[in-house]
């Protein structure tokens, strides 16, 4: 991570229009890392100073412009926005608890954590104090001490107020984690425990990630550690497609207004920046920005052949082309991972066969809902079969899973296996594949029917024909073979 | 309930309906049917599915709750009857375990279960338990002329001997089936078609079709049918044995075994899981691979 930031620092110098792309490529696998999150500022004034010679649209600075200003402007469901105003209402203003509030954001990255903490902090009057990370250490020992003892300054120090603001409410910020926290999780809880004997409140970002090891809001905050220092703890969405639309509507008129700086677009490349965005406002913000620049009309074409094709698949082509480097990395969504559980793809080894597929990132991937997962499974693997052997081990090999899924109030460890188990099973079995485009189908819904009336509730629903008969009525279902 | 009217007097006949509400943690809102007198209530906490611990607990604290009103002239505690209570999630058998035993103090309760062994040993330790034997064939063709009888009917002996029989020694479908039989002729004659009950004649044709194709296309539309089974409220360990034993029919010895090997194993995982569909399709599945695989070797046995 450190590598990444300097070679993005060195970047900056180097201004040349060659250098654009690969730098955008930069910023955007900083942000994909996930535990270093650049604040959306500070990329925007990369793309922007990099991506032209002009001076003057140098000097533009957009997504300042754009920075959301009111509680209207932001992209985040106002239940959510409600939801950490009543928080920092309760416990930074009206402070009366024991102890240091602690709040926690998790969300996908661009999904406005950052910004609704700021700008409802500019709206209450309430200073930010951000945490971040020094970079002019050479050492890894003496670096990790020394950035834990600065760590600790920082909370302590934010507590003081300086001496020529006015006594304002302070909230410190961490969202740029220290290094040593990421590498050594236990340390955290120490940390933890010393500034909450006394500072200001404090509000931790973390970043959703895909990998385990890498989601910090999981490593850090355990629920342990939630529950001993009372952190509270709010998680975002993804932008939603409308609200997407509204930030880019705003971005619209403030390229209208600088029409000698910014292009028009047409409704479908924004329909494509929303598509390929995947809820992450800040990334659709600046594909737009990229767009709709003046003197990039070759690039912009590319851009519409690129992304109208993105659009009609409903995802994303990584073909890397010139542009594509800004969309964001592709979510392997559910639906994927079912087709690649179901068409498992094989390389023959001399006489032998591999199943092309990295199983572990698979796992990771759908590991949220294991049970629904193999309830779609089930539904759907008959048809990808080709020899009733297969099936017969398959089936065998669901039911076995399913013992797993049975304790769904128990770990989620062993609910992770059933997944496995069903996931290999079902891949290595199908040995005669049928390889044709099959309806994906719901799973469906088992609901009985119960009935229950003073009549017929002492009727088992096996004899329910009989009431049929003998009433002469069709009030119950009947088998017909 | 005679036990009942015994502890009670005639006062547990005067029966009321009664819908009661429950609300689980998640917020969602149970109803649930009730059978209650003044000194017992009467519920079938496996209606609301999963949500059944809920509807434990908060019935018998309720009901455990209120004392008897006059308590000199009656009995000191009040009675809940809990029926299926074989169907019950493992939890509410954990949930029940515990607020059984903390209102055992005005609470009584009666477990009516069809087998014990789905019950947990934590219950049932904690039970007196009565085994009630099925009536026997001759009992229910007696019981059934008695009650033709008292009806004014005449039900020739043989037939309600053959009713008896088809009734599977189930004697409430069997009262059920000679009314439909009146129903359906009367007066009776002894060689009188008795209708079966629908769910066994499906099955049946269930079996027929896995026996005549084994292909996938024949295990989608298999799975179909359980669906429908089990979404019209055919227990799951109904329709496996039915299943079996209109499977096992037309196989030779040989097959049977390991057929009925195979069945033990998936009825095993059946009770574990909560996904009847799950193991009911492996079980088709494997029967229809063992089926074909047999016929395959006498065929080729033959030649």
């Amino acid at each position: 991570m450190k590598k990444a930031a300097r070679k993005w620092i060195a970047f900056n110098f180097d201004a040349t229009p060659d250098s654009n792309l690969k730098t955008s490529t930069k910023a955007v696998n900083v942000v994909h890392t996930g535990s270093v999150n650049t604040t959306p500022i500070r990329n925007a004034n990369q793309n922007n100073s990099t991506s032209t010679s002009n001076k003057n649209k140098m000097n533009f600075n957009f997504m300042e412009k754009l920075k959301p200003k009111t509680i209207e402007d932001l992209a985040v469901h106002p239940k959510k926005i409600k939801e950490v105003e009543t928080w920092i209402q309760q416990n930074v203003l009206y402070a009366n608890q024991v102890g240091v509030p602690i709040l926690l954001l998790t969300g996908p990255t661009g999904c406005g954590k950052t910004a609704t903490i700021n700008v409802l902090c500019s709206i209450m009057n309430i200073k930010v104090v951000e945490w971040i990370n020094p970079t002019d250490q050479d050492s890894e020992m003496s670096f990790m001490q020394a950035q834990i003892g600065k760590f600790l300054d920082f909370f302590t120090q934010s507590k003081y107020t300086s001496l020529c603001e006015s006594s304002q409410k302070k909230i410190a910020l961490v969202e740029d984690f220290p290094n040593f926290v990421v590498y050594n999780p236990t340390e955290f809880s120490g940390i933890l425990e010393k500034c909450s004997n006394g500072s200001s409140p404090i509000v931790f970002i973390c970043t959703d990630a895909s990998n385990k090891k890498l989601d910090l809001s999981q490593t850090l905050f355990s629920q342990e550690i939630r529950d001993k220092y009372h952190i509270t703890n709010i998680s975002f969405n993804p932008c939603s497609n409308t609200l997407l639309k509204g930030a880019l509507k705003r971005a619209y008129n403030l390229a209208q207004n600088h029409s000698d700086l910014f292009s028009n677009v047409s409704s479908d490349i924004i329909d494509a920046i929303i598509c390929t965005s995947m809820g992450d406002i800040r990334c659709s913000l600046n594909q737009y920005q990229f767009s709709t620049l003046k003197g990039m009309c070759e690039i912009s074409t590319t851009v519409n052949l690129n992304r109208s094709r993105g659009t009609k698949r409903k995802r994303n082509e990584k073909t890397s082309t010139s542009i594509n480097v800004m969309s964001k990395d592709e979510m392997l969504g559910f639906f994927h991972g079912l087709g690649r559980v179901l068409n498992p793809k094989r390389i023959e080894i001399n006489n032998s066969w591999r199943i092309q597929c990295d199983f572990n990132a698979l796992i990771d991937q759908l590991g949220t809902q294991p049970s629904v997962f193999s309830a779609f499974l089930q539904e759907n693997y008959l048809k990808y079969f080709g020899d009733l052997n297969d099936v017969q081990k398959a089936a065998d090999v669901l039911s076995q899973a399913q013992v797993f899924l049975e304790k769904w109030t128990e770990r989620n460890d062993i609910l992770v296996y059933a997944l496995w188990i069903s996931v290999l099973g079902l891949m290595v079995f199908n040995e005669h594949k049928v390889s044709r485009w099959n309806q994906i189908k719901a799973p469906t819904k088992v609901k009985r029917i119960s009935d229950s009336n003073l009549e017929t509730r002492s009727l088992n629903k096996e004899d329910y024909l009989y009431y049929n008969i003998i009433t002469n009525s069709n009030k119950f279902y009947t088998f017909k073979s | 309930m005679c036990l009942l009217k015994e502890l009670y007097g005639s006062g547990v006949e005067r029966l009321r309906m009664e819908h009661m509400n429950f609300t689980t943690p998640s917020n969602k809102k149970l109803e649930i049917m009730t059978v209650s007198s003044n000194y017992h209530i009467e519920v079938n906490p496996s209606d609301v599915g999963i949500y059944d611990r809920v509807v434990v607990m908060d019935l018998i604290k309720n009901v455990a709750q209120t004392h008897q009103l006059d308590a000199s002239g009656q009995r000191e505690f009040k009675v809940v009857v809990l029926t299926d209570v074989d169907e019950l999630s493992k939890d509410a058998q954990h949930a029940l375990r515990r607020t059984m035993e903390k209102y055992i103090a005005n609470c009584r309760l009666i477990l009516c279960a069809n087998s014990t062994s789905r019950i947990t040993p934590a219950i049932r330790s904690r039970c007196l338990s009565v085994r009630v034997p099925a009536p026997t064939v001759t009992e229910i063709s007696t019981i059934l002329q008695n009650t033709c009888k008292r009806e004014g009917l005449t039900l020739p002996v043989e037939l309600a001997q053959k009713i008896a029989e088809k009734s599977n020694r189930n004697l409430r479908r069997a009262l059920l089936m000679c009314e439909a039989c009146k129903v359906e002729q009367y007066p009776f004659t002894v060689n009188q078609n008795i209708t079966e009950p629908d769910w066994l004649v499906f099955i049946r044709s269930m079996a027929r079709k896995i026996s005549q194709e084994q292909s996938i296309q024949t295990l989608a539309n298999i799975r179909a049918d359980l669906y429908e089974l089990i979404v019209h409220g055919i227990p799951s360990h109904i329709i496996f044995k039915t299943l079996l034993n209109e499977l096992v029919r037309n196989c030779g010895i040989q097959l049977k075994a390991e057929i009925i090997s195979q069945a033990a194993f998936y009825e095993h995982r059946l009770q574990h899981g909560n996904k009847e569909i799950f193991h009911l399709e492996a079980f088709v599945a494997k029967f229809m691979y063992l089926y074909k695989k047999f016929m395959e070797d006498t065929i080729g046995g033959a030649f």
